[in-house]
C-alpha cells in the first residue's frame, strides 16, 4: 500500500473543485455493479460444475486443456474484444447478434473470469480426502459424490467468482471497446480528458471503498472455510475416477470454454496475420523488447514470490493472522492498477535524484508490478507451505538447525515447484498489465505488450495481429514450462 | 563448492542487474541523450529520431504513447513528473495537448530558427508550442457500401437519414475527435453545436474507442462512414481496402486541420539539446520526410516538396476551417464536464 | 543410586482452550526408561514436547539435568542444548536431503569441525547399520530403514534422553521387533534414557522398566511395572499390566 499513501495525501489535499459524486459517476458505478454481479454469476455456474468435473474425472486430454483454461486470464480483455470485432465484421453470421453493449461486455468478462472460480473449485476438490469421496461413492454413487464435493467446495467457488467480478471493476477495455457505461471509463475520463488527477484519485478510493465493504462481509463470513478449501493439508488427495458419461462431458464443457474464451477470438485477433503475416517484422519486435519484458515481468515475479514466501512462513502456524493477510491480499488485487503507479509517479517526482536508480528505472516497475500481483503468489506459497510438514520444523528445533541453514537446504528447495509456478503465473499476469507499466517504463524501455499496444493504431494490420500471435505463443510457452517444473523437480526429489 | 560458486553468480547477477538499471535512468543525464515523448504514433516518429541521432550524435529515447483509449496517456505522465520532469521535449500529434501543458505550466517558451517558413496561425504566439506537418479530420467511407455519387461532403451528413445507424466516431471525449468537438463549438456556437451533436445522436451514430477503431469498422463494413484522421485513412488505403475519404465541408466551415505541435519541457534535464530536437523538428526537411513516409502528413509550408502520389491536398489548397487552437483546450475542458459528457453517457 | 535426569513441577498446559495438563509432577532418572500411558488426549504427546522444549506449558518448571529448561512459563533452554532427542511419529525426515544430508544437518546445531562432523556421522552410520543406505534419499527408503536412519539422526547427537512419541506406527510386527531390539541394545550401549510413548504392551515391555500413567492432567500412576502392579490406581494401568503380563508369559511360552 506504500505507493499508494502520496496518492490518497494529494487526493484529499488537492484542488479539484469538481463533485466526485455526479449522476454519471453513480450511474455507471450502478452499470459495474450490475456487470460484476453478472460476471460473478456468470463465471460461478460455468467454472464450480467443470471445475469439479475436472478434478474428480479422468478424460482425454486432461494436462493441456487444464493448463489452457489458464489462458483467458492472461490476456487484456480488450484484446479479446478486438478479436470477437474483427471476427463480427468479417465471418459472422447475420442471423446471430454479434457481441456488442453490455451483453457483449458481460458474454467475454464472463468467459474470462470462468478460470477463477473453476482453479479455486479445483484446489479444494483437491483438498477432499479420498476415502471421503470412496465413503461417497459407495453411499449413494456419482450423484452423491457431486453433492457433497459442491457442498465443500461452494465458499471456494463463490468468492473466486466475487473476486473475478470485483476486478471487472477496474477494467475499462471491453466496455470501453463495446460501447458500455462503466466506473472504470468514467475514472480513466477524469485521467485522461480533464486531467484532473484530484478527482481522478477521488473517483479511484470510492471505487476502492467500495471494493472493501463488498468484501469484507464475505471475507468474515467466508474465508475460514475459503483457508480450509483451499490451503492444503497432509492428507490423501483425490484420485481422478474414470466414468463413462461424465468424463466425456467435462472433456467437452473445458474444450468449449477454451474456444469461447480465448481461441475463437485470438483467431479473430489473428486473422489479418493470415492474409498479410508480418512474423519476421514481429519477432524482430520480440527479440528487441524481450530483455525488458523478462526484466519487468521476471522482477516482477521475484518479488512478489519473495514477499509471499515471506507472508506464508510467518503465517504458517496463526490462523488467524493467516486469514487477516487473504483478507487483505483480496482487496489489494481489486484495486485499480493506475492507482499504485501514479502514486509511485508522485513519490519519484518528490524523491531526491540520488534515488532515482529505484524510483525511476526498469526496477522500480518490476516491484510496482510485484507487489500488484503479490496477492496471487501469497495463495500459491500459502497453499504451498501448508503441504510441509510441521514435523521437519520441530526436529529441526530438536536438532538445532539455525533458521537460515533449515529454509535454505530444506524448506525452499521443497517449495522449488510452487515457488516456479508462482513466480511464472506472477509474470504472465504483470506482463498483461499494460497500465502500470506504460505509466512507470523509463524512456526508451519498452516490452512486448507495451509494444503491441503502441502500435496498434497505425500499423498495418497484418504486423499487430502477428505480434499479437507472437505474445501469445511465448505465454503459451511460459504456461508449458509452469507445468512441466513440477514434474521435472518431482523427479530429482523422489 | 558448489553453493559458494552459486552465491558468487547470483550476487554478481544481482549487482549488474541493478546497475543496469541505474545505468538506464544515468543515461539521459549525460549530455549526448535527450528524453523526447510523443504522442505521434512510433512508426512514424521513429525514422525522424534515427535522422537527429545520425546527424548530431545525441541518442533520443523515445517514449511513444499507447493506443490512446487505452492507457492513461503520456499527458498525465508529465503533469505528474512536472516538478522534476524527465522528458526534455513534447512531441504532440495535435496543439490541444501542447496547450493543455502550458496551462498546467509543464511547457517553457522557446523561439526556434527553424521556425521560419511555418505558418504563425497555427502556433503559440507565447511560442510555447510550434506547430509543423498536419493532419486533415476527414470523413472515411466505404467504396462497396456508399456509391461515389452519394458519397458525403459535409460533416451534417452523418445525421443524414441514408447514414441512419450507418456513421460512426470516436469518443469525443478523447484525442483528435475532442480537439474535433471543441472546434465545432468554437466555429459554430454553442447552441449548433449542440444541435449538432443531438442530430448525430438522433441518427444513431456509434461511438467508437477510437480513430483506429472507426477506419477498421468501416472499412470492414460494419459502418459506412465514419469520422477520422487523415493518416488513419492512409493506413486503409494501402493495405487495398474498399475505402475513399473527403475533406468535409469544402463550401461550409471548412476542414480541421490538426498540426503536430513541438514542446520544449519546462526544467527539463537537457533544455539546450532538447532545443536542437526541437529546432530540427521545425524543419523544412522534416516535414518533407513526414510527407514521404508512413505518416503522409501534409506539410505546413507552402513550398515544401511533395512525393509523387502523395494521396492528399496541399493546406492552400484546402478550406480549412479557421479556429483559434490556444483558446480549444480551455473550451475542451469546459465540455469535457458538461455538454460533452453527458452526450457520450446518453449515447454510448 | 541415579540422579534424577528430568525433572516436571506443577506443569499446567492448554491446547485450544482445554487444560492437558493439570499441575503435573514428574521425575526421570539417568539410565531410565519410562513408558507413558493414558487415553487419548491425556496430555501424553504435551508432556512430551514440553521436555523437548517444542511447547512451553503455562505454568510450572522444568529442569534438566538440574538446570532450569522452562520456567514460569517461559523457554530458558532451548531445545538443542537440552541433551534430548526425539523420535516423530512421522520420523520427519527432511525429503530432499540424503541420509548422509539429513545427519550433517541434523548435527549442525552442535557447530563440530568438519573433522569431528564426519568422525561423529561415520560412527552413527556404523552404529546404526545404515552404510548402504547413506547416499539414499528418505522417499526411496522402507518404513524400517526410515526408522534406522530417523533413530541414527536422533542418537548422532550423543542425547542423554531420546523421546519416541509413537514411532512404530505403520511397520509390520517382524520389522518393529527389529527395530526395537535395535533401540534396546543401543540403549545400552551408549546409556542414555528413553520416553516412550505408546498403548502397544509389546514395545513397552521391550523396551522399559518403569511407566507413568496421566489421567485428568496428571500422574496417577508412576514407578517400575511390579510396584505399579501392587499398588495400580486407574483402571487403564490395570488394564495395561494384565495384558503385559500375558505378553510376557506367551514370550515365555515361546521361548
Amino acid at each position: 500500500m506504500a505507493p499508494v499513501l502520496p496518492l490518497i495525501a494529494n487526493v484529499f489535499g488537492g484542488e479539484s473543485t469538481r463533485l466526485v459524486w455526479s449522476r454519471a459517476f453513480g450511474d455507471s458505478l450502478v452499470n459495474s455493479l450490475l456487470l460484476a454481479s453478472g460476471v460473478a454469476t456468470f463465471s460461478l455456474l460455468i467454472g464450480l460444475p467443470l471445475g469439479l468435473l475436472a478434478a474428480l474425472y479422468r478424460f482425454p486430454g486432461r494436462s493441456p486443456l487444464l493448463l489452457f483454461q489458464a489462458l483467458p486470464l492472461l490476456l487484456p480483455s480488450f484484446l479479446l474484444c478486438i478479436g470477437w470485432s474483427n471476427l463480427a465484421a468479417s465471418v459472422w453470421p447475420t442471423w446471430f447478434p454479434a457481441p456488442s453493449g453490455f451483453a457483449g461486455c458481460l458474454f467475454v468478462l464472463g468467459l474470462q473470469a470462468v478460470p477463477l472460480p473453476f482453479f479455486g473449485t479445483w484446489a479444494a476438490c483437491r483438498n477432499l480426502t479420498a476415502s471421503q469421496i470412496d465413503a461417497a461413492r459407495l453411499h449413494g454413487g456419482e450423484w452423491v459424490v457431486l453433492r457433497q464435493s459442491v457442498r465443500f467446495c461452494l465458499p471456494v467457488a463463490v468468492l473466486a467468482a466475487v473476486l473475478a467480478g470485483i476486478l471487472t471493476l477496474s477494467d475499462p477495455g471491453a466496455p470501453l471497446i463495446f460501447g458500455c457505461r462503466s466506473v472504470a471509463v468514467e475514472i480513466r475520463s477524469s485521467f485522461s480528458a480533464l486531467y484532473d488527477f484530484t478527482l481522478a484519485g477521488r473517483q479511484c478510493l470510492v471505487l476502492a471503498g467500495l471494493v472493501i465493504l463488498l468484501i469484507l462481509p464475505m471475507m468474515i463470513v467466508g474465508l475460514p472455510s475459503l483457508a480450509t478449501a483451499m490451503l492444503a493439508r497432509q492428507t490423501r488427495p483425490v484420485m481422478p475416477y474414470s466414468h463413462r458419461v461424465l468424463s466425456w462431458v467435462t472433456m467437452l464443457g473445458l474444450v468449449t470454454v477454451i474456444s469461447l474464451g480465448i481461441v475463437i477470438p485470438t483467431l479473430g485477433l489473428c486473422l489479418p496475420a493470415v492474409k498479410n503475416p508480418m512474423l519476421g517484422r514481429a519477432s524482430e519486435k520480440l527479440l528487441v523488447t524481450s530483455g525488458t519484458t523478462l526484466f519487468f515481468t521476471g522482477g516482477a515475479g521475484v518479488t512478489a514470490i519473495l514477499l509471499a514466501l515471506c507472508m506464508a512462513l510467518v503465517t504458517a502456524k496463526d490462523s488467524r493472522l493467516r486469514l487477516f493477510v487473504l483478507a487483505v491480499a483480496f482487496m489489494l488485487l481489486a484495486l485499480p492498477p493506475a492507482l499504485a503507479a501514479l502514486g509511485v509517479l508522485r513519490m519519484a517526482t518528490d524523491a531526491p535524484a540520488q534515488l532515482d536508480w529505484i524510483t525511476r528505472s526498469r526496477l522500480s516497475v518490476a516491484l510496482i508490478l510485484g507487489l500488484r500481483f503479490f496477492p496471487i503468489a501469497t495463495v500459491t506459497m500459502m497453499r504451498a507451505v501448508g503441504s510441509l510438514s510441521p514435523s521437519w520444523t520441530d526436529a529441526a528445533l530438536v536438532h538445532g538447525v539455525s533458521w537460515t541453514r533449515f529454509h535454505f537446504r530444506v524448506i525452499v528447495p521443497l517449495l522449488m515447484p510452487s515457488i516456479a509456478v508462482g513466480l511464472l503465473l506472477v509474470m504472465v499476469l504483470s506482463a498483461a498489465d499494460i497500465t502500470t507499466t506504460h505509466l512507470l517504463q523509463p524512456p526508451g524501455e519498452q516490452s512486448l505488450p507495451v509494444a503491441i499496444f503502441t502500435v496498434m493504431a497505425n500499423s498495418p494490420e497484418g504486423l499487430v495481429a502477428s505480434l499479437c500471435l507472437v505474445y501469445l505463443l511465448s505465454v503459451i510457452l511460459l504456461l508449458v514450462a509452469a507445468s512441466l517444473l513440477p514434474r521435472f523437480w518431482r523427479r530429482r526429489l523422489p | 563448492m558448489k553453493r559458494r560458486s552459486f552465491c558468487y553468480l547470483a550476487g554478481v547477477t544481482i549487482i549488474k542487474g541493478l546497475a543496469g538499471c541505474a545505468g538506464s535512468t544515468s543515461s539521459s543525464s549525460s549530455s549526448k541523450n535527450i528524453v523526447v515523448y510523443t504522442s505521434v504514433d512510433e512508426v512514424f516518429a521513429e525514422p525522424i529520431c534515427k535522422r537527429f541521432e545520425k546527424e548530431t550524435g545525441i541518442k533520443v529515447q523515445l517514449m511513444p504513447d499507447t493506443e490512446e483509449t487505452k492507457s492513461t496517456g503520456l499527458l498525465n505522465r508529465l503533469i505528474a513528473e512536472k516538478d522534476r520532469p524527465r522528458a526534455d521535449v513534447f512531441w504532440s500529434g495535435d496543439p490541444v495537448r501542447a496547450a493543455i501543458l502550458k496551462a498546467k505550466g509543464v511547457s517553457a517558451s522557446y523561439q526556434s530558427p527553424d521556425a521560419k517558413g511555418l505558418p504563425t496561425e497555427y502556433s503559440d504566439p507565447e511560442r510555447y508550442w510550434t506547430s509543423f506537418s498536419t493532419r486533415a479530420r476527414v470523413i472515411i467511407y466505404n467504396k462497396n457500401l456508399v456509391p461515389e455519387e452519394k458519397k458525403p461532403t459535409s460533416i451534417y451528413d452523418l445525421a443524414a437519414p441514408r447514414f441512419k445507424g450507418k456513421a460512426c466516431l470516436a469518443n469525443p471525449l478523447f484525442g483528435t475527435m475532442s480537439m474535433h468537438a471543441a472546434a465545432l463549438f468554437q466555429v459554430l456556437g454553442h447552441e449548433k453545436a449542440t444541435k449538432f451533436f443531438d442530430s448525430l445522436a438522433g441518427n444513431a451514430v456509434k461511438i467508437l474507442s477510437s480513430n483506429g477503431e472507426v477506419r477498421r469498422r468501416v472499412a470492414n463494413g460494419q459502418f459506412a462512414i465514419g469520422l477520422t484522421d487523415t493518416d488513419d485513412v492512409y493506413v486503409a488505403v494501402k493495405e487495398g481496402k474498399p475505402v475513399g475519404f473527403v475533406y468535409p465541408d469544402a463550401e461550409g466551415i471548412g476542414t480541421l486541420l490538426v498540426p503536430n505541435a513541438a514542446v520544449l519541457i519546462a526544467r527539463s534535464p537537457n533544455p539546450d539539446d532538447g532545443k536542437k530536437f526541437i529546432d530540427f523538428l521545425l524543419r523544412a526537411e522534416t516535414e518533407t520526410a513526414l510527407a514521404s513516409g508512413e505518416a503522409a502528413q501534409i506539410p505546413l509550408r507552402s513550398d515544401v516538396s511533395l512525393p509523387n502520389g502523395f494521396p492528399f491536398k496541399r493546406v492552400a489548397d484546402l478550406k480549412v476551417m479557421k479556429v483559434d487552437y490556444g483558446l480549444l483546450a480551455d473550451k475542451l475542458e469546459s465540455l469535457s464536464y458538461s455538454f460533452l459528457k453527458d452526450w457520450v453517457d446518453k449515447n454510448l | 543410586m541415579n540422579r534424577t535426569l528430568i525433572r516436571c513441577r506443577g506443569l499446567v498446559s492448554r491446547i485450544g482452550g482445554q487444560l492437558v495438563l493439570n499441575g503435573l509432577d514428574l521425575e526421570i532418572l539417568e539410565g531410565e526408561s519410562v513408558a507413558f500411558l493414558g487415553k487419548s488426549g491425556s496430555g501424553k504427546s504435551t508432556l512430551l514436547w514440553i521436555v523437548a522444549g517444542l511447547e512451553v506449558p503455562k505454568q510450572g518448571e522444568v529442569q534438566i539435568a538440574g538446570v532450569p529448561a522452562t520456567k514460569n512459563g517461559r523457554m530458558v533452554l532451548p531445545p538443542s542444548r537440552r541433551g534430548v532427542a526425539m523420535l516423530f511419529q512421522d520420523l520427519a525426515l527432511w525429503p530432499n536431503l540424503t541420509v548422509t544430508g539429513n545427519l550433517r544437518l541434523g548435527l549442525s546445531g552442535l557447530r563440530l569441525s568438519r573433522e569431528a562432523l564426519q568422525s561423529r556421522i561415520q560412527e552413527t552410520v556404523k552404529l546404526c547399520g545404515i552404510d548402504e543406505l547413506i547416499h539414499r534419499r528418505p522417499g526411496t527408503l522402507s518404513g524400517g530403514q526410515q526408522q534406522r536412519v530417523a533413530l541414527a539422526r536422533a542418537l548422532a547427537m550423543q542425547p542423554k534422553l531420546l523421546l519416541l512419541d509413537e514411532p512404530f506406527g505403520g511397520l509390520d510386527l517382524l520389522t518393529k521387533e527389529t527395530i526395537i531390539r535395535e533401540i534396546g541394545r543401543l540403549k545400552s550401549l551408549l546409556g542414555f534414557s528413553l520416553v516412550l510413548v505408546t498403548h502397544d504392551p509389546f514395545e513397552v515391555r521391550e523396551l522399559c522398566q518403569s511407566l507413568a500413567v496421566l489421567e485428568d492432567g496428571r500422574i496417577v500412576d508412576r514407578g517400575p511395572f511390579d510396584q505399579v502392579t501392587a499398588n495400580a490406581n486407574s483402571l487403564l494401568a490395570k488394564a495395561f499390566l494384565e495384558q503385559l503380563l500375558e505378553s510376557k508369559s506367551t514370550k515365555r511360552g515361546r521361548m
